[in-house]
């Protein structure tokens, strides 16, 4: 790989991802302005610190660990597209795997960006580092998030980067230098998720996530939100692009949504059981969360919501002549999204902190610091993922080649 | 109100010169501390203390330790500015002291003359016919009190001074308890917690 | 205070030779550390890479920080002082894999820094732990009355945020029949002991398992070994994982600023105890570490009115915490998760 041709293909990229029509101006012009109120907001957030924020010492944890929680799924869906594309050389899903890892990476983007929202010290960010700083690894869970996260991220640039750089310099990618690497991110993505899961479930100080069912459940919604919207997003595309999918992609996807979907009823159904069968002490959070305890109600219209959204999609694509229907498709994977994402989200983080290890209650709300900076971390992950499609596109479509072989000058 | 309160105020010389008297009875000398010998260990405030080894009573594991001496610190010393021969217990006595009313639960502590020997004012008396200091106190409390004198001397009922490390000096029982009303009073406490918390609204 | 002006280069270089130089002002500021060592270090230290690019970026920062209009109309002396030391905190490593003289440069530093702040001086020790102490705790809750005069001391010593009213203590008001926290509560504000109740204190328990040390991704809090669990404010991220982490609620975030008026700055610190705390991070009860260490009391034994706190060496079978621990029935607080505090409960 030549310094040249790297930075023709760079520069190729960036004139490729900075053209389009008066829509993907409009696009990205929206995303910029949020992110530009985003970043307003977390300046005044660095500036007054966490006070800014709905969270206090008894709920620590708010929006962006939400959103971080729900995202490394996103994420971790990914390899749900890789694994048979790469590795079983399936046709169908072989296109759709280049948009699959660009959700991966913007979602990573997101989660790294929500943790460092969520630091009190951003700028002691490198005392992660280790050599310079010190990451306690093995023993804390954050040590090993941090790790394969970032481990994931590099996984998920470097796979679609090395095939498109290929295919941009007409060339045929060696199988030999990325497959060890796809195989790896397999393993690598269902690990992400698993330690994120990891990190809730091995506090024995909060019974509401300190469960064995903690793993397999963050895998069955990520697998069930993931799919969903790489069903919109690829429909999207394929109404807005020349790049072709195969109906049958869509087909498989939406069977691995509904899947996941039921999976996850099932397993959410078991926690509820457990919970409320005979309740005990440790059922408390769970009690706050759906019925609300000693007058604080302050979730449960949330998680009805998302529940009834959630059972609502899942009954929608359970059932063949709804799940066919390409637009109730969508619908209903936009509506399973949302319902994960809520039910995952502040539906899953807060609860766990209400009430506090010593029986105090203390409500959670974010503030407008929190939603603007959630939105702006949001319309930065969408800006990416763009940018990601918009210069992959052409590449696999033939429009972006390198003009002379052996590159300019 | 308390006798201490109710009562003049007597020159320091002179509660020096009682804790001096202190000294032949009980076992105790006075330790002013520095001469106590203890090792290096321990908060430098402890050489400051002025303590007695307690008698008759051992702590944990048997060793010795002190009690804070109640006279050097009498500010207010009621009997020996009237009193300056013996008197005895009557109505005249419960007249000239009808501000001083004890309200300690049991009947027989509520007389004077149970605990203040009327022959010497100033001095406590114990069961035995002895008489013993104020710094003593907690010999007069432990004929009653067993359990809590127990405890007193393990460590867990009363209040040890300074440091946990050296020599070990406690509170003698009147310290906390006033002995004419030694159940401890109600009062509003330090301000609460708040929850969640302040915000930064409510500190501008 | 110098009128503001516009900081050169030339000031910024000083500056930044008056630091490096930081042990000529280590005599005018008290530091435990041992004068005759200190300057010599400074001095004879080889300036090596790290060292220069970080004064080269200090000098950098200061002077962005001097143009920009966060510092209206440029900075005065001590503000340009404080941004170089802050510059210089900002890149030291954690306590625990500091040098000695690394040590006594970083307490140099917030000594001056504590004093440009708030004009106090403070002497910030490293007193490191006594050898054969293990320090244990119990609470007697048939003696406590809940007037919260522990509260009241360890915010005066411990330096905590008055802003947020941040209290390390909590006391829990409980009725007779019942040892439930989640039926308990601890805003009461009457008189007390209130008629049918008991009085439940709870604090950091220093857990000789502690779960909190376990989840810290930057090894920024640690059991020492006299067990008492202490938190480096300058290595801590603010990621709040410990909090998460800690089955007895006992540590607190500095949500914003911490504020302490300069005349209620307790003079005499810790490192890993009751010196100011920066914002966004943990901090914690290190059973004022600043006194223990020292053989003292902490303040909240010290202030209890009532004796319900008991204090000392669990390894010294004569203390008085070991006469408890053997002949009072004793209890800790979700014992069955293993945590292993050091912090029992009993009654007379």
């Amino acid at each position: 790989m030549h310094l040249t041709h790297l930075k023709h293909f760079l520069r190729t990229s960036l004139d490729s991802a900075t053209r389009g029509g008066r829509r993907y101006h409009v696009w990205m012009g929206s995303l910029t302005l949020v992110m530009l109120v985003g970043a307003y907001a977390y300046g005044v957030q660095l500036r007054d610190g966490l006070s800014v924020t709905g969270m206090t010492d008894h709920v620590s944890w708010g929006l962006y660990i939400s959103n971080f929680t729900f995202l490394v799924g996103l994420a971790a869906a990914a390899v749900m597209l890789v694994l048979p594309a790469y590795v079983l050389k399936d046709i169908d899903f072989s296109k759709a795997v280049l948009i699959a890892e660009g959700v991966a990476v913007s979602a990573l983007v997101m989660c790294l960006a929500f943790v460092v929202a969520d630091l009190g010290n951003p700028l002691r960010a490198w005392h992660l580092i280790p050599g310079i700083g010190l990451l306690n690894w093995p023993r804390s869970m954050l040590a090993w998030d941090v790790l394969v996260l970032n481990g994931y991220l590099a996984l998920n640039l470097f796979v679609p980067f090395y095939i498109l750089y290929a295919h941009f310099r007409g060339e045929e990618p060696d199988k030999r230098k990325y497959l060890p690497f796809v195989y790896l991110s397999v393993f690598w993505a269902v690990s992400i998720h698993m330690v994120t899961a990891f990190l809730f479930a091995g506090l024995p100080a909060r019974p509401f996530w300190n469960s064995s069912l903690m793993g397999p459940r963050f895998l069955a919604s990520a697998f069930t939100a993931g799919p969903a919207f790489m069903i919109v997003a690829l429909w999207f595309i394929r109404q807005e692009t020349d790049y072709h999918i195969e109906g049958s992609a869509f087909t498989k996807l939406a069977m691995i949504t509904t899947v996941a979907a039921q999976i996850n009823l099932i397993m959410l159904s078991s926690e509820i059981f457990k919970e409320f069968y005979f309740p005990t002490e440790h059922s408390l959070s769970a009690q706050y969360l759906f019925f609300g305890i000693e007058g604080h109600r302050g979730l449960v219209a949330w998680i009805w919501t998302a529940l009834l959204l959630n059972v609502g999609a899942t009954v929608v694509l359970t059932l063949h002549p709804t799940r066919r229907s390409r637009k109730v498709l969508i619908a209903a994977c936009v509506v399973i999204f949302v319902a994960i994402w809520m039910e995952k989200g502040m539906g899953l983080v807060i609860p766990g902190f209400v009430p506090s290890p010593l029986g105090e209650i203390a409500e959670y709300a974010p503030t407008w610091v929190e939603l603007t900076v959630t939105a702006g971390i949001w319309a930065m992950g969408m800006f990416v993922f763009t940018v990601l499609v918009r210069v992959a596109l052409p590449i696999e479509l033939g429009q972006l080649r390198t003009p002379v072989r052996g590159g300019p000058g | 109100m308390s006798a201490r309160r109710a009562c003049r105020r007597l020159a320091g010389a002179l509660a020096l010169a009682l804790a001096a008297c202190g000294r032949g009875e009980g076992d105790g000398s006075v330790q002013l501390s520095a001469s106590f010998g203890q090792s290096g260990h321990g908060p430098p405030e402890l050489a400051l203390l002025a303590s007695a080894p307690v008698t008759g009573r051992s702590g944990p594991e048997g060793h010795a330790f002190d009690v804070r001496l109640r006279t050097p610190r009498v500010t207010s010393y009621p009997c020996a500015s009237c009193h300056e021969r013996p008197v005895t217990a009557g109505s005249r006595a419960d007249a000239e002291h009808a501000d001083v009313r004890s309200v300690h639960p049991s009947e027989v502590a509520e007389r004077c003359e149970t605990c203040h020997a009327p022959a010497d004012p100033a001095r406590l008396t114990l069961q035995t016919g002895e008489t013993a200091s104020l710094d003593e106190a907690y010999r007069l409390c432990a004929q009653c009190h067993f359990s809590q004198t127990d405890a007193w001397a393990g460590g867990a009922h009363g209040k040890r001074l300074v440091g946990w490390q050296g020599r070990r000096v406690v509170m003698s029982c009147t310290e906390c308890h006033d002995p004419h009303a030694p159940v401890l009073s109600q009062q509003i406490p330090f301000r609460g917690p708040t929850i969640p918390r302040a915000t930064l609204e409510d500190r501008r | 205070m110098s009128a503001p002006r516009e900081l050169t280069f030339e000031d910024v270089l000083r500056y930044a030779g008056a630091v490096e130089a930081g042990g000529g002002r280590s005599h005018e500021a008290p530091c435990s550390a041992s004068p005759a060592e200190t300057p010599s270090t400074l001095f004879d230290k080889p300036v090596d890479r790290r060292r220069a690019l970080r004064m080269l970026f200090g000098a950098a920062a200061v002077g962005t920080q001097a143009a920009s209009a966060c510092a209206p109309l440029g900075a005065t002396d001590e503000e340009a002082e404080a941004a170089i030391l802050r510059w210089e905190e900002y890149f030291k490593g954690n306590f625990r894999l500091m040098s000695d003289a690394e040590k006594a440069e970083t307490i140099v530093r917030l000594e001056r820094l504590a004093k440009l702040r708030s004009g106090r001086d403070v002497t910030i020790k490293a007193t490191p732990p006594q050898p054969d102490v293990m320090f244990g705790y119990a609470f007697n809750i048939s003696k406590c009355k809940g007037y919260r005069s522990c509260v009241e001391a360890c915010i005066d010593e411990n330096n905590l945020d008055r802003g947020t009213n941040m209290q390390y203590i909590r006391i829990f008001e409980m009725e007779d029949g019942e040892i439930d926290f989640h039926e308990a509560s601890a805003a009461f504000q009457h008189e007390v002991p209130a008629e049918g109740h008991f009085y439940v204190g709870t604090q950091c328990f220093q857990c000789a398992n502690p779960p909190c040390v376990e989840v810290c991704p930057v090894g920024a809090t640690w059991q020492e070994p006299d067990g008492i669990t202490v938190i480096d404010y300058e290595w801590c991220i603010g990621c709040r994982y410990c909090m998460a982490a800690c089955p007895y609620w006992a540590r607190r975030f500095n949500w914003s600023e911490p504020t302490v008026p300069p005349a209620e700055i307790n003079p005499t610190q810790h490192y890993l105890g009751n010196r100011a705390k920066p914002k966004g991070v943990v901090e914690k009860c290190t059973f004022c570490i600043q006194r223990s260490r020292e053989g003292r009391l902490p303040a909240c034994v010290e202030a209890c009115p009532t004796g319900a706190r008991v204090f000392g060496n669990l390894l010294d079978p004569a203390s008085e915490i070991r006469w408890v621990l053997e002949n009072k029935r004793v209890f800790r607080i979700k014992e069955d998760l293993g945590t292993e505090p050091r912090f029992w409960y009993f009654t007379d």
